[in-house]
């Protein structure tokens, strides 16, 4: 394990001024409150209360589970319990003795949600937690999208240090990092691919979803095992007290969500699936007649079941299923002959968590976590006794337990403790049958590799006096693949420093190491990416990332403001070596007479380092008939192989100097009997373009070194090989990407629920916006010219329709 | 009802995704100079008896007015110099009586003494600089490897498939290289090629992998050495007409090459790129240069050759 002397020096000091600082609190006589906090309508547990005591200016909130604990000096208090978009509830405690309490907040209705401030954002700068966002479903709802599709990941790319890539896409480029660095958890299970219809829409179902937050700096030692991001989301849990229904249609999609008790404040469940009628639309533009048929549809289900088995223990169940799917079958002349096309992807999660409540002071997690991703293309033509047979794949499944353990001692201090450790297998290779003759042909052939990731984390959120906050934490990860392990320690820190009531500067230090690569073709538009682990030949990718912030809440006006400057540095980043290709053209090449892989990818990759350095501003108005935020980026990605460009720097593709998100909503009326309530939204977005490659143009790359070709005094050089002159890397800039966002909802309260209609615009305006640049000749002329062509270049409308409606 | 306006709603979206001819950007890119040149050290041998070959055209800018790839450059001025271990160049160190052939577009200059000794000398770094008549200046330099090599052999099989009139010709080669590394940037690069002489067929004026892309495993580094003994091999299938007959005797010609790392690097690309030959799932194979604001290469070599009989 590789341990320098700094992280020694670093962890002897935390150690003894952590001993010494607990001695000194135990004196103190103590008492604990504990509990959790939940929503009064749905029984949900709300994650990330706020639990707050004004007289001693200090509080705690509530973990992934809604549980809290705070440890107080005997005495008197006023307990602020606080929640966005709920009513604060206020209780006076006589703290004599430790006990539980349970409070259940009460949803404000729209009127009240324009009215009540939040007290909440009030102490956003008194939080040590840097680099992370938090969404709640109603944000989400409200942001109008490409087809009316609501969309995690999209509104995740208004905010800053968060880029999205080509035009419609919903994958996200955190601080410079691609986006296979992002670590997205659903329910604590990995999704490795969360788009469908090739990055359109992600596969994150907004009915499903009870919190959603983006860590991208400043990670806590509980998360490891990705460089940029950690996406976390919960599931909801279900409504524990009465039956409902939810639903929307869409444009291009319909989901419906069920949801209820099925032993009343005991048990709960959830369900809601989603589905494209892509396929039944375009049927007629299809393939028509009895020549044959096709389409596409994505579908997916998200199932939670949970039980309380007792006051201290809680059983959860849930899981996801999704897939994409393209398919088209034609028909020859004769019955036997016909063509059959598919392309296919998919994830499935499952998690079964135990929550222990070990007492007022410790919490447990335990889970068992399993995910599997798979992407499959299938081509297979039988013309009489000749058999076409193309098969591509990639997998990759995995089985992990995590345990994590919440335990607060003193006031002074929130511990976090725990494990992980998942098994993955790998199957990452692609092939192609070209003609054969054996169209039996064994698809268990297909090389395997297994690993497995493990991580050790303790943290410790440590108040060391009013004003300073310090959270340092250590993370050790190993990883095994084949015959090499790797282990490393990551040391993680974090300060904050008080200035005032409202403002403070905080700072944070990571080192993070990731196991896994995504190979990504750059020549493609299919979703060809390959995960594989890190191994004896290519090791981890690393990173080390400081953050400098400032911080200011001003609660009155519901305003706040963030700053984050960042330097990232990552090493061990792969991408395919020039002229690789994982897909063949012939079988031969790829397996011997055995089966074994003649090629393995580890000869196809370049390994390089990555820069990234930015600057975020985000300025947030919470609340009020105008509401929503600024964000703006000013940042710089470089990337460096020794065999591309010459060995020298060039930029990272998504690399965005500037990146501009204005999401304003307007709460203009809300609802009442008889009456709709009105609510719009409009987003402008700006983004410097992508810099691609652009060739400079054509040349005969001379004959040189080859005997027989070359200076034999007759003069014979030999023809050359025509070829292409790319000049550096990524040396072109697209154009800027400008677009504005318009929606307006329409909502009308029955006794049992609500309607909301909603009309939106996508690209307002009809910029033709960059999608990708191609070099054409121009038949006239005969000369060569650069042409930009656009994904969406018109306004496109859309309307959707969504119900709610709860028993009564 | 509600079917009709979503289906409708559904071709306006449609219609729109259609990608749009949109807009055009005429871009003035400047045409490059092109240079091909490889210092070849062999002794007994003809390549470069007496002369030395430059070949030098410009590119085609993919922007502007229509150039063609391959228009030749007459009037450009050449110069070499050679110097040891950094030290200062002294008399006849200095190569720069180029003569311009118009055929091939190339350059050529005598490289004998009047001793008889070659201006290419094994660990001498070389410099280039070129000058075309319209003022473009490029320049690069190559170190001719020093090698030492030893324990060389060549093992020749040929396997007949009377039915259907094919041969089969399996060449393998070994050699010991006793140089090694000489930095980090040069492990060590070698190449192998060969050729067979005196078939009425097959009787090759050039190399039988000349276009590096026909055998796509030409190049060799030093990761396939054990204990500095190296090994190639290659397989070649020959197809006969029916009635044909064969020599009783012709001869394999095998010439093994250490070569620079630049020019490792560019014949690695251009194999590359032929090889993809239309892959779409293939990376791009850029073709790297060492020639400082142009484009080709500039490289070296050494090399060892060696004739055997080939028994059909």
């Amino acid at each position: 394990m590789r341990i320098n002397p700094f992280h020694w020096t670093c962890l002897r000091s935390l150690f003894w001024i952590f001993l010494l600082s607990t001695a000194a609190t135990a004196q103190v006589r103590r008492h604990t409150i504990s509990g959790y906090v939940k929503d009064s309508h749905t029984g949900e547990m709300l994650v990330g209360a706020s639990l707050w005591l004004p007289e001693i200016q200090s509080g705690t909130s509530t973990n992934a589970y809604g549980f809290y604990s705070i440890t107080l000096t005997q005495g008197s208090y006023n307990l602020q319990v606080s929640y966005v978009g709920f009513q604060t509830k206020t209780l006076h405690v006589d703290l004599d003795s430790s006990r539980s309490l349970n409070f259940e907040l009460l949803p404000l209705n729209d009127l009240q949600e324009i009215q009540v401030m939040d007290d909440r954002i009030s102490r956003q700068a008194r939080e040590v937690q840097m680099s992370k966002i938090e969404l709640t479903p109603q944000q989400i709802q409200q942001i109008p999208m490409l087809f009316g599709e609501k969309d995690l990941l999209k509104t995740f790319q208004l905010m800053p240090g968060v880029q999205k890539g080509n035009e419609g896409s919903s994958g996200i480029y955190v601080r410079g990092g691609g986006p296979d660095q992002n670590l997205i958890l659903l329910d604590e299970a990995t999704v490795y691919n969360a788009s469908h219809l090739f990055g359109f829409f992600s596969v994150f179902n907004g009915n499903a979803i009870k919190n959603a937050s983006l860590t991208k700096g400043g990670f806590p030692a509980r998360y490891g095992g990705r460089l940029s991001s950690v996406l976390d989301i919960t599931m909801k849990d279900g409504n524990s007290r009465d039956w409902c229904t939810e639903g929307s249609v869409g444009n291009i999609s319909a989901n419906f969500t069920v949801e209820g008790p099925l032993v009343k404040d005991k048990a709960s469940m959830i369900i809601s699936g989603r589905r494209t009628y892509f396929d039944l639309l375009t049927a007629p533009l299809l393939l028509s007649g009895g020549e044959g048929l096709g389409g596409y549809y994505f579908q997916d289900l998200n199932a939670k079941f949970n039980y309380q088995l007792d006051d201290r223990n809680r059983l959860y169940l849930s899981g996801y299923l999704g897939q994409d799917k393209f398919y088209a079958t034609t028909f020859g002349s004769s019955p036997l002959e016909r063509t059959t096309a598919s392309l296919g992807w998919g994830n499935k999660t499952g998690t079964l968590r135990w929550n222990h409540q070990a007492n007022s002071r410790t919490f447990v997690n335990s889970s068992l976590i399993l995910s599997d991703y798979t992407f499959l293309v299938q081509l297979k033509s039988n013309e009489g006794n000749e058999v076409f047979d193309l098969r591509y794949n990639s997998t990759i499944r995995d089985i992990g337990v995590k345990v994590d353990l919440d335990w607060l001692p003193v006031p002074e201090h929130k511990i976090k403790a725990g494990f992980q450790s998942i098994r993955h297998t790998f199957i990452p290779t692609a092939f192609v049958l070209k003609n054969s003759l054996a169209p039996d042909f064994n698809f268990d052939r297909v090389a395997r590799e297994y690993s497995l990731e493990s991580g050790l984390y303790v943290e410790d959120e440590w108040r060391l006096s009013d004003r300073w906050l310090l959270h340092p934490g250590l993370r050790v990860s190993t990883f095994t693949a084949g015959t090499k392990t790797y282990a490393r320690p990551e040391p993680r820190i974090a300060a904050r420093y008080l200035l005032g009531e409202n403002q403070s500067i905080k700072a944070a230090y990571t080192e993070m190491n990731q196991y896994l690569h995504l190979l990504s073709n750059s020549g493609t538009g299919l979703p060809t990416d390959l995960w594989v682990p890190a191994n004896e030949k290519v090791g981890p990718q690393f990173s080390r990332q400081i953050a400098l912030g400032y911080s200011l809440d001003l609660p009155q006006k519901s305003w706040s403001l963030s700053t984050e400057a960042y330097f990232k540095k990552t090493n061990g980043n792969i991408a395919y070596r020039p002229g690789a290709s994982f897909l063949l053209v012939d079988f031969e090449e790829i397996f011997d007479e055995s089966g074994i892989p003649k090629i393995q990818w580890e000869q196809q990759v370049i390994s390089g380092f990555m820069e990234s350095v930015g600057l975020e501003i985000l300025l947030q108005k919470h609340q009020g008939v105008w509401n929503g935020w600024l964000g703006y980026t000013l940042s710089k990605t470089d990337l460096r192989f020794d065999e591309l460009n010459g060995g020298l720097p060039f930029p990272a593709r998504y690399d965005r100097r500037h990146d501009l998100s204005w999401v304003n909503f307007f709460d203009l009326r809300a609802p009442k009997p008889g009456r709709k309530g009105i609510k719009g939204s409009a987003v402008f977005v700006y983004g410097t373009g992508n810099a691609v490659t652009l060739p400079q143009g054509t040349f005969n790359a001379p004959l040189v070194g080859i005997p027989g070709y070359e200076a034999n005094n007759d003069l014979f050089f030999g023809p050359g090989w025509n070829s292409t002159d790319y000049g550096t890397q990524n040396n072109y800039r697209m154009r800027s990407y400008q677009r504005v966002d318009i929606s307006l909802q329409f909502t009308r309260k029955t006794r049992c629920g609500e309607r909301i209609t909603e009309y939106s615009a996508y690209n307002l305006f009809s910029r033709a916006n960059p999608w990708f640049i191609q070099v054409e000749s121009d038949n006239v002329s005969g000369r060569n010219r650069l042409v930009q062509y656009s994904l969406f270049a018109f306004v496109i409308p859309s309307i959707s329709w969504r119900f709610k409606f709860c028993q009564c | 009802m509600l079917t009709r306006i979503l289906a409708l709603i559904f071709l306006l979206g449609l219609s729109a995704c259609r990608p749009q001819f949109l807009d055009t950007v005429d871009l003035d890119l400047p045409s490059k100079l092109v240079v091909g040149c490889n210092l070849v050290l062999e002794s007994n041998s003809t390549l470069q008896k007496d002369s030395l070959f430059l070949k030098l055209h410009q590119s085609a800018p993919l922007f502007g007015p229509p150039l063609a790839i391959d228009s030749g450059l007459p009037g450009a001025s050449l110069r070499l110099i050679r110097s040891r271990n950094g030290g200062n160049p002294g008399p006849g160190d200095t190569l720069e009586n180029f003569g311009y052939h118009e055929f091939q577009n190339l350059y050529g200059a005598r490289i004998r003494s009047a001793n008889g000794a070659s201006f290419v000398q094994e660990g001498y770094e070389y410099r280039l600089s070129v000058r075309s008549a319209d003022g473009r200046t490029v320049e690069s330099q190559s170190t001719v490897p020093s090698w030492r090599v030893a324990d060389t052999s060549v093992q020749i099989q040929v396997q007949a498939s009377p039915s259907t009139w094919t041969r089969s010709v399996q060449v393998r080669v070994q050699w010991r290289d006793l140089t090694g590394s000489t930095g980090p940037d040069d492990p060590g690069y070698f190449r192998v090629n060969y050729r067979i002489l005196g078939n009425p067929w097959y009787n090759e004026e050039t190399y039988l992998n000349n276009h590096v892309g026909w055998y796509p495993n030409q190049l060799v580094t030093n990761a396939s050495a054990v204990n500095g003994l190296y090994t190639w091999q290659d397989r070649m299938d020959l197809s006969l007409m029916p009635g044909d007959t064969l020599p009783s005797q012709n001869q394999m010609e095998i010439v093994v090459q250490r070569i620079s790392p630049a020019l490792y690097r560019y014949l690695q690309a251009v194999g590359q790129q032929d090889s993809q030959n239309g892959n779409p799932f293939a990376e791009p194979a850029v073709i790297p240069s060492n020639i400082q604001n142009g484009l080709g290469c500039f490289g070296s070599c050494v090399n060892v050759r060696m004739v055997r009989p080939l028994l059909w």
